[in-house]
Order: structure tokens, then C-alpha cells, then sequence
């Protein structure tokens, strides 16, 4: 038995209005896809971007904002400035392994320029230079991959942090013409806001801007590296509060995840529900054409083709539509994530790598199953039609 | 060889409830004969020709074709005897338009195997070439009507059967293709010797029939030829 014959013919016959329901099934069915590709994306990138920072200490403010800044270098939020006294004071800390200051001021071309301390590199292992070497003079400087410098090139850098072409342009107009940096090195990619990032001595950032060491005029945050956990915990508590604010980056990313985590299940509830109502939408539509398809029944039941014949050939022209429709629906669900991802890589710096998981074909196979269970609902009506009623259209 | 045809107190009604429709208290027709069944239209032709091919439950009397009896057979019964004993020629042609010419006269072996074997296949061509259908590989619908109707026999010929039934098949047609399909449709009838029922309104085919059937009311009895030229 090959009832592919008839199932082509009646492709061929209702390509438009086949497409039609395959691009309708595929759109309802992308909004579930690209909402957890985004999610689980947005949530390893994050997890990655974050994963050498262990405490982060400002001055007091969000700490959502202190996380963003320092992590992902977000630079629509200026931090407060905290005394750098205070970030001298946790230095000394006997729980604190490692520390470094942190100051994001000025850019180059819209890419920030941090200022960082000698004990930066090893609190951020993934950052590693793919030539050059790290700074260890005011205005040396480490540049992210996609910064478009070289080693031994200088720039001017921009006061304050870039955001609008018009603030670009004021900018122009206030470079730091009179002192340059000198690029000493380039960073491997990461994959991260960093990539765009320029690293110098936090002491180029007080210089510039005219002050001395000895006035100490405050920076953005200290990074720190505890000697244990219980010293992480420790001094979360003992900086929580008063004079600086501090915060796990982990901990506050995880908990922005969960609320995008919780988005995620508004919109996939809401492309559930979308799904369906296309799914009831054309299982009606596919009922309501079948007594357009009575005279082909009655024919080929005439010619001798049985009721199974029948059933199958209505159920496979049914079922090809939602097999087609959730590949395609799969494909512009992980394209439209793409997109999204770039947009928001555009506006936050934030690399989101989208990777494909066997998990995302569990929502395909119950779209399909449902597809091919619903398939069965005309094939039905179909295999119960009499062939003399079907043949005279009764 | 084609089968002999035996009703026995035949009554049928659309349903239960409805007044008979077709009273046929005994009928023969010979095995190989030809069979012009006449009638004005609404008469039941269409209705009594799909009661002869087994398309729809017989709850009283019997239609036997050979020794075939339809009205004991199950529904799965009668589609097997179908594909494998009778032929089908419509007035609307009944072609896939989507489907080629040959495609069309082979659609019924797909009823059964996955793939069509050669024989059937060198059949299918044969029986196209010597009904005139050059286009062979054109789709049904860029076909003229003449050849969508020669296609329709080509595709009831296929498996040699031994009833052929035609259901008005010149109706949709100029009269010189009237002429030549009604002569091919016979003359192939002859040539595979099935028993040829055959509705129509063609005097010249009315002639050439070796009984003529009548369908008036619901009743059938013998009719008389017109004496028309084919």
C-alpha cells in the first residue's frame, strides 16, 4: 500500500493553504522554542561571565547594580564611588586572599576603560593575554579582542563612559588629548563584555582625571577572593552594610535568572496556549474541508482502495503538515533567540552563546505527538465515510 | 472472461426509514454482454450502477456477479473484489488532476503494493498508446476532455477486469469524441471480454448493447434499442 501518491497529489493540490497552516502551527510553536533557547542562553553566558568573580564590595547602593557594573561592565548606571580608605581597610582583611580594585570612568570608541589592580589577573583566570603582557605602569594598557588596537599602538581615551552617538560626539570633543595610553598586550576572546574591555592600572584612571595617589579619590568597587567560604560569608556580612555594600555575583545573577526564568514560563504559557488554539484552529479547518475531499474518497474507493488506504492518506496529508510545521517552527524559534541574543549583546555587552540540547526536541516531540494524535481526528471522519454517499456527495 | 449477472428480489432505500428507491424482483445478464441502462435523469442509474460495484450494503436481496455473491460479502470483502474484478468509467472522468496521465491509470495498484512493478506499468502504456493518449506524462489537468476520458477507461482496463461499469461516460463530451470514446470503451470491453453495464443517453450505444435496461421509478425492465449509428 502507498498512499503517497494521494498525499502528494493533495499537497500539490493545496500548497497555498498548506503553507498557510504549516507557517501559522510553526509561528505558535517558535515563541516556546526561542523563549528557552534565550533562557537557558542568557543564563550560561551569564553563569560564565561570572564565574571568576567571588565577592564583589561598593559603596552603599543595588547591589544588582554593583553586579551588573563589575560583571558584565554595564555602563548605563554610574556606581556611587567608594572611599578608597575603606577598600584599603578590606585589603587588610586577614579573610581576603586576593583583592583588586575596580574604576570604570573613561572610553575609547565607546569601549569602557577599567581600571584595575596588580592582583586582577588572579582573580580572573579566563582572562588571559594572547600577546603582550599585563600592564604594570600607569597607561599600559590590556586590550579585550575585539578592541580594534594593537600592541604598541596609543590612543586618547574619552572622558566618562559613551552611551548615545550624540554623547560619542560630545565626547570627541573632551579627549584626554594631552596624556595617551600604549597598548601592551591583547587578551584572548572570552566571549564576554570583556572582549571590548581596555585594562590599565586604576592609578592611569586618578591620573587622568588630575588626581594624585595620596588624595585617594575612590573607586567603583574592590573584587575580592576570600581565603574559604566561610571568609566569603564572613565578609558579605561585615560589608553588607553601612559604609559599602557587597554581594555575591553569583547569588544576584541567579536570582535575576530566576525572575527571567519566570518570564520564560509566562511566555511559554502564553505560546502554549497560543499553540493550542492554532492546533483546535486547524483541526477544525481540516474537519470542515474534509467533505471537500468526499468525491477523491468515493473515487478511490470505487477503484477499490480500502478504508485503511483512506485513513492512512488523510492522516499522513494531515500529519506531514505538523511534522513539517514543528521542524520549521524549531528553526525559526532558534533564529529568532538569535536575534534577540544579538540585540541584547548590542545593548549589554553580554556574548549569549545559544547552544543546541537534546532537551530542546522534547517540546518538538510533543508537538508532534499532539500533531499526529490530532492527525487522526479527520482520517477518522474520513475512514467512516460510506464510498457510494461519498462518491454522489451525500 | 466476464461475469453473469444474477439479482434476486433486490429492494433498496437510502435509509431505514425512507421509501424504497430501487425494486429489482430478478435480473439476469449474461457473462461478456453489454448492457445499456436508460433512464431520465434522477432515475437511480448512478445509485443502482454503485449498488452492481459493491460500494454500499445490500440489507435485502442479492446481487450476484459469477458466483460472487455481494450482498453476504463484508465491506473488506467487496473493496478486495473491486480492485481485483471491476472497472469503473465515470461521466466527470474522476482523475487526480495533480497526478500524470499514467499515474492516474496506475493509482489503483498503489491500493495494495508500495511500488508499481513493471508489467502493469508496460499495461498502463500500452492501454494509453492504443486509446490515442499521447501526453502521457502531463499532469490530467492540462489534458483536453477527450483525453481525460480515455485516460478514465485506460485506468478501468488496467487490471483485465471482468464487469465494467460506465456511468454515462460521453455526457461531458463533444459529439466527436462521444463517437470515438463510446466506440474505443466498447470495443475494449469486447476485446477483454467483461461484462459492460453501462449508463447512458447514446442511441448508437443503446444499438450496439446486447440488452437494454430501463430504469423508470425505481422498477427495471427490458428496454428497447433506437436504432442509431456508431
Amino acid at each position: 500500500m502507498n498512499p503517497f501518491w494521494m498525499v502528494v497529489a493533495d499537497l500539490r493540490k493545496n500548497r497555498l493553504s498548506g503553507l498557510g497552516t504549516l507557517l501559522l502551527l510553526a509561528f505558535a510553536f517558535s515563541l516556546n522554542v526561542a523563549a528557552g533557547f534565550f533562557e537557558r542562553g542568557v543564563t550560561e553566558s551569564g553563569a560564565g561571565a561570572a564565574q571568576d568573580f567571588d565577592l564583589v564590595i561598593g559603596a552603599p547602593g543595588s547591589r544588582v547594580d554593583l553586579v551588573l557594573t563589575t560583571v558584565f561592565l554595564r555602563t548605563d548606571e554610574v556606581l556611587p564611588l567608594m572611599d578608597y580608605r575603606v577598600a584599603e581597610e578590606i585589603e587588610q582583611d586577614p579573610r581576603v586572599a586576593v583583592s583588586s580594585p575596580f574604576v570604570l570612568a573613561d572610553n575609547y570608541q565607546g569601549m569602557p576603560i577599567v581600571g584595575v589592580g596588580s592582583g586582577f589577573p588572579q582573580l580572573r583566570h579566563s582572562l588571559v593575554p594572547e600577546t603582550g603582557s599585563w600592564p604594570k605602569a600607569n597607561f599600559e594598557a590590556l586590550v579585550g579582542a575585539e578592541v580594534p588596537l594593537k600592541v604598541g599602538d596609543s590612543f586618547a581615551s574619552g572622558h566618562g563612559i559613551a552611551e548615545s552617538e550624540e554623547e560619542e560626539k560630545e565626547e570627541e570633543e573632551h579627549h584626554h588629548e594631552n596624556i595617551s595610553y600604549r597598548v601592551v598586550g591583547r587578551l584572548k576572546s572570552t566571549g564576554t563584555p570583556w572582549d571590548r574591555s581596555i585594562l590599565t592600572p586604576y592609578q592611569s584612571l586618578w591620573e587622568i582625571h588630575g588626581h594624585t595617589e595620596e588624595e585617594r579619590p575612590g573607586i567603583s568597587a574592590l573584587l575580592v577572593k576570600p581565603r574559604d567560604i566561610p571568609s566569603a560569608y564572613a565578609l558579605r556580612a561585615t560589608y553588607r552594610e553601612g559604609k559599602t555594600t557587597s554581594a555575591f555575583p553569583g547569588e544576584v545573577l541567579a536570582s535575576l535568572f530566576g525572575l527571567l526564568a519566570d518570564v520564560k514560563v509566562a511566555v511559554s504559557a502564553l505560546g502554549t496556549m497560543l499553540e493550542l488554539l492554532v492546533f483546535a484552529a486547524v483541526l477544525l479547518s481540516l474537519l470542515a474541508s474534509l467533505p471537500s475531499k468526499y468525491r477523491w474518497i468515493g473515487l478511490l474507493r470505487s477503484l477499490g482502495a480500502g478504508r485503511l488506504y483512506i485513513f492512512l492518506t488523510l492522516w499522513i496529508q494531515s500529519a506531514v503538515v505538523f511534522l513539517l510545521a514543528g521542524g520549521v517552527g524549531l528553526v525559526i524559534g532558534r533564529l529568532a533567540a538569535g536575534i534577540l541574543a544579538s540585540v541584547m549583546e548590542a545593548k549589554t555587552g553580554l556574548r549569549i552563546v545559544l547552544t543546541w540540547n537534546a532537551s530542546d526536541f522534547i517540546p518538538l516531540l510533543v508537538f508532534w505527538l499532539i500533531g499526529l494524535v490530532g492527525a487522526l481526528i479527520p482520517a477518522l471522519v474520513g475512514f467512516r465515510v460510506s464510498a457510494r454517499k461519498a462518491m454522489l456527495g451525500q | 472472461m466476464g461475469h453473469a449477472l444474477t439479482i434476486e428480489n433486490l429492494e433498496w432505500r437510502f435509509s431505514a426509514n425512507e421509501p424504497v428507491f430501487l425494486r429489482i424482483p430478478s435480473l439476469s445478464v449474461s457473462a461478456g454482454s453489454i448492457v445499456a441502462l436508460v433512464g431520465s435523469s434522477g432515475a437511480g442509474k448512478s445509485t443502482f450502477l454503485f449498488l452492481l460495484a459493491g460500494m454500499d450494503r445490500i440489507p435485502q436481496g442479492r446481487i450476484v456477479w459469477g458466483d460472487r455473491d455481494l450482498s453476504r460479502m463484508t465491506d473488506k470483502e467487496r473493496d478486495a473484489w473491486r480492485r481485483q474484478t471491476l472497472g469503473f468509467v465515470f461521466q466527470d472522468f474522476q482523475l487526480v488532476p495533480e497526478l500524470s496521465a499514467l499515474e492516474n491509470v496506475l493509482l489503483p495498484v498503489t491500493f495494495e503494493r508500495w511500488s508499481v512493478p513493471a508489467n502493469p506499468r508496460s499495461r498502463a502504456l500500452e492501454l494509453l498508446t492504443r486509446l490515442g493518449v499521447k501526453r502521457v506524462f502531463a499532469r490530467a489537468s492540462s489534458l483536453s476532455r477527450g483525453e481525460m476520458q480515455r485516460v478514465s477507461i485506460a485506468r478501468s482496463l488496467l487490471g483485465r477486469p471482468s464487469v465494467l461499469l460506465a456511468d454515462e461516460p460521453t455526457a461531458s463530451l463533444d459529439a466527436a469524441n462521444e463517437e470515438t470514446v463510446s466506440a474505443l470503451l466498447l470495443e475494449a470491453a469486447k476485446e477483454e471480454g467483461a461484462t459492460l453495464v453501462i449508463a447512458t443517453h447514446h442511441g448508437a450505444v443503446r444499438d450496439r448493447a446486447d440488452q437494454v435496461l430501463e430504469l423508470s421509478h425505481g422498477m427495471l425492465s427490458e428496454g428497447a434499442k433506437q436504432g442509431g449509428a456508431l
